[in-house]
């Protein structure tokens, strides 16, 4: 059963390079005053999590990057209709642009020796 | 190479729940979202809690090197495609059938508009799809890798 807090509501569990399994709850913060002690605040970073919650444009940004790293998410997020803008969510890991560019050089390989 | 694709695997997991009380069709998107992985498998669903009504989606899956597998549920409408090289790209509907929450009777439909064996795109909704839509206020799911198969399944 999924209980909808405030205004978003991340049960987040990732899987780090030692197989250490790290639980975070992230309740972003809705006013400047209850602040969850959970809450990451803004721009900070915790187990490759970003949480950024701007209260002026009404956007949340839940941002989960690691490099090289297994990911498993479980995450519950909420839109209010009347807010001005959508509910953004980042994942990302893997090994960044350089090794991706290795990559698409490689497939260039593959398709002209065919 | 292909030591490196071996060493460096980066599994994506994202089960994804979401909620978006609309009580009309929303004129801009509810979700935006960015998965990204290199040489793992990313798999994601996007799924809506019971008590929401269709919301807007916008996602993004890419992988290099990895297979892609995204799932979403019978209330996603809007436009898809899945991409990839030297492997195959396919795009699955099952038979769960949700009738439009703001057009009761309307059909649900998949209007496939290229099918080939690396690449697919089309429309999924209620109705017949031919309505010029606002991109704003259209769902988007975009599937892209490389060297990996990667399947987009709607449940519905």
């Amino acid at each position: 059963m999924i209980r909808w807090l405030h205004r978003a509501h991340l049960t987040l569990t990732t899987t780090v390079h030692t197989s250490q399994q790290v639980t975070d709850r992230y309740i972003p913060r809705t006013n400047h005053r209850d602040v969850p002690r959970q809450d990451l605040s803004r721009h900070q970073y915790h187990h490759g999590v970003r949480a950024f919650d701007d209260i002026r444009l009404n956007r949340i940004y839940l941002s989960i990057l690691l490099i090289d790293s297994p990911i498993v998410a479980n995450i519950s997020l909420y839109n209010n209709p009347s807010w001005k803008h959508p509910t953004t969510l980042e994942v990302h890991t893997g090994n960044g642009c350089v090794l991706a560019s290795i990559s698409s050089f490689y497939v260039a390989f593959d398709i002209a020796s065919v | 190479m292909w030591l490196l694709t071996l060493l460096l695997c980066s599994n994506l997991t994202a089960n994804v729940t979401i909620l978006a009380p609309n009580e009309d069709p929303p004129l801009r998107p509810n979700f935006v979202a960015n998965l990204r992985t290199f040489s793992g498998v990313l798999t994601t669903n996007f799924l809506h809690d019971p008590a929401s009504p269709p919301a807007i989606i916008q996602l993004r899956a890419v992988n290099d090197l990895g297979p892609v597998n995204v799932t979403l549920d019978s209330l996603f409408e809007g436009i898809f495609q899945v991409s990839t090289k030297q492997a195959t790209a396919s795009v699955t509907q099952g038979n769960a059938s949700v009738t439009d929450p703001w057009v009761p009777g309307l059909p649900r439909t998949m209007q496939t508009d290229l099918n080939s064996t690396e690449r697919s795109y089309g429309w999924i909704g209620w109705g017949d799809g031919g309505t010029l839509w606002n991109a704003y206020e259209l769902g988007e799911v975009l599937i892209d890798s490389s060297l990996a198969a990667v399947t987009l399944s709607f449940l519905g």
